[in-house]
């Protein structure tokens, strides 16, 4: 057995990692991962604005001062640096309310996918794994899942129900499972026949153990991809029903909520609007250059070389 | 010598089984293009498929892609359920054993080193899991058993705390062998473990594998397309063609004097590095065969040199060659 | 004059760990209407060579060369249309998977006439025929029909039949074949080479044929070039290099092999040890001394191109030694 001095670290000298693609792949992947940088700089930011909201607020966001109302914010010649960002029409903090405001955002969109990639990753697991009959059922579920538009479905319920926080949430994460599960279908169809899964059925592993030990790990880099995106969707999604008045109630600081107080004001104070406005787009488009670079950088690999 | 014709009289059930591995007409079928409402054509991918294995030899199965050898393969391993047959390891059918009790008597080594990995876990973690799985010794012991194996199978000790993507080709071979191997099976189903490999590196893990026959005492269902590769390993060998056997023998008896025509231009195919051979004409047409749509009569007379009118009324039947071979030929 | 000469041909790539040379400074040659077998093991660089030749290498490669010279034309000096001009016309690829180079989208017959409408005056109808003419010629019955079929309505084995009278439509000098049988089955690998063979003497088209398959290229091969590591270490005619291989690694290749005759079955395997050493990074003398049987102090410096026998050059120190059938040299027996 000794002649096997196949011992020194191999790898690249064995498969040489030349994949096609040439210079403009090369660009993609270097501005991708400028764009991942940029997006993971700004989402960690205001995950701390969100953490640390009671030391960073300079007041209490549901403090209302009706002799300080709508207060411009300090750039503007009226404004003052009592209240940076200005007050709104019941002369509550708009940085406090802003800062508090990354809360509600960030709570919706990682609940809310966290509850949809649960949702959708089970299913489309199975429904990869087993195929057949269980894949038609689930496929089926998916079809009339994507034939209801979410924005309608969610306003309808929430008007039933009646809004809150938790019932944006829950009806969020019970809706936006369909990326999931289609994701997590194909990755699961492309795993299941690989013979590190065939191995472990013939080992005698039992199927929670091929399940979540085998597959999913092989097909989590795409989940993630899909669940950065799912939350930046949530937030959206619950910033538009704020607005509409069925999701988050007041006085809760939602960002949505706060441009829909604001709308009478729009062509007068339009700072009311624009500062929730810019905050929601900066969120959003740094969750989406995230996910944008984990798919980026996770695209090809899959063999680790 | 006695000892193994009195063992082959007595009644199989309560002697020592000289079998490793039995198929008694094992079949499957499945189902191409059905949906929910309309039904598909059937694919026979294996069918009435009979194969006795003794116990420490090297039996090959040879054939073309398509020919149902991959399937036979799962089916053995229990990873599919036949349509119709038995199989038995040592005498005993795998019908109503469970996954774990079978994964015990019986491992496979697959083809690609490069999918047979986890590439999301350690080597240690790989060839340790059979262990975990089945709950043997304690996580110590495992450590030692998993450092043992590797050592076996030639690779450092460092190896086992390296990723699949980390080794070369040869080495993740040899972490599959160390996985298979760990749990003492009695019968390895090796389907085509070389055939990814380089050149240099195969012989590496033809050498091991013989290494580890002898030590180990195992028996071996060998899948290759590669005829020197079984010429080499092989005790006995036997050919498929669509999803039947269509001729075995030992392996003496296929390659000095093959009866089957398709067993003829098989070998007659296989090029060995001889300059001014030239490339032989093996007289097959160019008709390949097709899986889902098997002529009718002996499967392979469309493409046979010597095919009869008769050949494509009547199916050959798997005869005694009289020797120890079995043969499907109107005109062998 | 040759109709391809290589001379100091380079590839490098730029991976993450640095550069990659895949291939490093090779010369070789390819007489008209021969049969020249590139062979090596994986990431030898034997397919980034033909792509370099084809210039079909992925933009980020640098290739650089002293002389790629086909037919009286520089290549390196042609404008990337010109380039595209000469690969269909005069030169032509049969890939592995004929699946990937065919397009899924258009009947064979729409394919086959392509290449032949845009490089040359003909008409419709002369493509049409010629394209028929060849298929029939590769062995295709009804080949009026199958013009109109799709890809993936062929067998493996049909499609690359297809493949070669693709290639085959221009006339062209020189053909590129990389590991086209390497997918197919033992029955039809054998059938596709003789059919390869018998028309590359019928028409008198020059063919570089890569693989990894000894088997294979004994079979084939006028001449064998033999590559290792990026660099070609021996060329010789088929006769002499299987006869009296001059350098170690042919020679450990060719015991590698499970011959019937040679080696008992069941025996122990003649193994090269040790893996291929990598190409990122500079590599000094020869590449193959840390698997060698022969090794000594002198394998650090680059071993030279030593001709051992007419058209027969082995880079490496004891070429000489090794290549003489009088005294083969018995490397220490390995354990």
């Amino acid at each position: 057995m000794n002649d096997s001095l196949a011992t020194t670290p191999a790898g690249a000298a064995t498969r040489p990692a030349i994949g096609g693609g040439g210079w403009p792949r090369f660009r993609r992947a270097l501005l991708a991962h400028r764009g991942l940088a940029l997006g993971a700089v700004i989402v960690t930011l205001l995950v701390l604005a969100a953490v640390l909201a009671p030391w960073l607020a300079p007041h209490d966001p549901y403090l209302q001062n009706t002799a300080n109302r709508m207060v411009p914010p300090v750039w503007h010649e009226a404004g003052n640096w009592e209240h940076p960002l200005g007050t709104d029409r019941l002369g509550r903090d708009y940085l406090s309310r802003l800062i508090y405001g990354t809360r509600i955002s960030l709570f919706i969109g990682l609940v809310a996918a966290l509850i949809s990639g649960v949702i959708g990753s089970t299913l489309g697991v199975l429904a990869g794994y087993f195929g057949g009959r269980v894949d038609a059922v689930i496929s089926y579920l998916l079809t009339t899942r994507l034939a209801m538009p979410v924005v309608l479905v969610a306003l309808a319920m929430a008007s039933l129900i009646g809004g809150s926080l938790i019932t944006v949430t829950l009806l969020l994460g019970l809706l936006l499972w369909d990326r999931f599960a289609v994701v997590a279908r194909s990755a699961t169809l492309q795993v299941r026949d690989a013979e590190y899964v065939q191995a472990a059925r013939a080992l005698g592993c039992p199927l929670h153990h091929i399940l979540l030990r085998e597959v999913l790990p092989n097909i989590a880099a795409a989940l993630i991809v899909v669940a950065t995106l799912e939350v930046a969707n949530a937030i959206l999604l619950e910033a538009t029903l704020s607005f509409l008045g069925m999701g988050v109630q007041p006085p809760l600081p939602s960002w949505g909520l706060m441009i829909a107080e604001g709308k009478s004001y729009m062509f007068f104070q339009p700072w009311v609007i624009a500062i929730p406005g810019s905050a929601l787009f900066m969120l959003v488009l740094a969750i989406n250059l995230l996910g944008d670079g984990l798919r980026d950088i996770s695209a090809p690999g899959g063999r680790n070389e | 010598m006695t000892l193994a014709i009195e063992a082959t009289q007595t009644p199989p059930a309560e002697a020592a089984q000289p079998f490793a591995l039995e198929l008694r007409g094992l079949s499957r079928t499945f189902t191409l293009g059905g949906g929910l409402l309309r039904r598909g054509r059937t694919l026979h991918a294996v069918s009435e498929v009979s194969l006795r294995v003794p116990r420490g030899q090297v039996m090959g199965l040879v054939g073309e892609s398509g020919c149902g050898k991959s399937t036979l393969a799962k089916m053995l391993l229990g990873l599919t359920s036949p349509t119709a047959g038995e199989v038995l390891i040592d005498g005993r059918p795998i019908v109503g054993t469970a996954q774990k009790a079978l994964a015990r008597h019986v491992q496979p080594i697959f083809q690609d080193p490069y999918s047979s990995l986890n590439p999301r876990q350690r080597v240690a973690q790989i060839v340790g899991l059979p262990l975990r799985i089945h709950g043997i010794g304690s996580p110590r012991e495992q450590a030692a058993r998993v450092a043992e194996m590797l050592d076996l199978v030639g690779l450092p000790g460092r190896a086992a705390r390296q990723y699949p993507g980390q080794l070369s080709g040869g080495q993740r071979q040899r972490v599959a062998i160390a996985r298979a191997l760990i749990m003492r099976p009695a019968l390895v189903i090796c389907d085509e473990p070389t055939s990814a490999l380089d050149v240099s590196v195969q012989a590496q893990i033809l050498n091991l594998l013989l290494d580890l026959k002898e030590a180990f005492g195992l028996t071996y269902l060998f899948i290759s397309h590669d005829l020197a590769v079984i010429e080499h390993l092989a005790d006995r060998l036997a050919v498929m063609y669509l999803g039947r056997i269509i001729e075995e023998g030992t392996r003496e008896q296929i390659f000095s004097a093959p009866r089957h025509p398709y067993t003829r231009a098989l070998l007659a195919s296989a090029l060995t590095p001889e300059p001014g051979l030239g490339v032989p004409d093996i007289g097959l047409g160019s008709v390949q065969p097709d899986p889902s749509a098997p002529p009718p009569g002996c499967a392979f007379h469309p493409r046979c040199p010597l095919a009869e009118p008769g050949c494509s009324q009547q199916r050959p039947l798997l005869n005694d060659t009289g020797g120890d071979g079995r043969v499907a030929c109107h005109l062998a | 004059m040759p109709l391809l000469t290589v001379e100091e041909l380079h590839v490098d790539l730029p991976v993450d760990a640095g550069t990659l040379h895949a291939v490093r400074g090779i010369d070789f040659h390819v007489e008209r209407g021969e049969m020249l077998c590139l062979v090596g093991e994986s990431g030898c660089g034997k397919s980034m060579t033909s792509m370099a030749l084809m210039g079909l290498l992925p933009r980020r490669a640098r290739v650089s060369a002293a002389s790629l010279r086909f037919d009286g034309i520089e290549l390196l000096d042609l404008t990337e249309r010109a380039r595209s001009d000469l690969r269909g016309a005069r030169m032509a690829m049969i890939f592995q998977e004929p699946m990937t180079a065919l397009n899924p989208a258009y009947t064979l017959g729409n394919q086959l006439c392509e290449a032949l409408l845009r490089h040359r005056r003909v008409s419709r109808r002369e493509a049409r025929e010629r394209a028929i003419y060849l298929l029939e010629r590769v062995g295709i019955s009804a080949a009026a029909e199958r013009m109109a079929q799709y890809p993936h309505q062929l067998s493996g084995g049909l499609r690359q039949r297809v493949m070669i009278a693709m290639a085959l439509m221009c006339e062209p000098d020189l053909i590129i074949a990389d590991e086209p049988t390497t997918a197919l089955d033992v029955t039809i690998q054998a059938q596709i080479l003789r059919l390869l063979r018998d028309l590359q003497r019928e028409f008198g088209t020059a063919v570089i044929f890569i693989t990894h398959d000894l088997g294979v290229v004994a079979r084939i091969a006028d001449r064998v070039a033999v590559m290792y590591a990026g660099e070609v270490i021996e060329t010789a005619s088929a006769e002499a290099l299987f006869a009296a291989p001059g350098h170690p690694y042919t020679q450990g290749l060719l015991n590698c092999i499970p011959a019937p005759g040679k080696t008992p079955p069941g025996s122990r395997l003649q193994a090269i040890p040790g893996v291929v050493p990598s190409l990122v990074g500079e590599l000094e003398g020869c590449a193959f001394r840390n698997r060698c049987p022969l090794a000594e102090a002198i394998c650090e410096t680059p071993p030279p191109a030593t001709h051992v026998g007419a058209g027969h050059v082995a880079r490496c120190h004891f070429a000489a030694r090794l290549a003489d059938p009088a005294r083969p040299p018995q490397p220490e027996v390995m354990p």
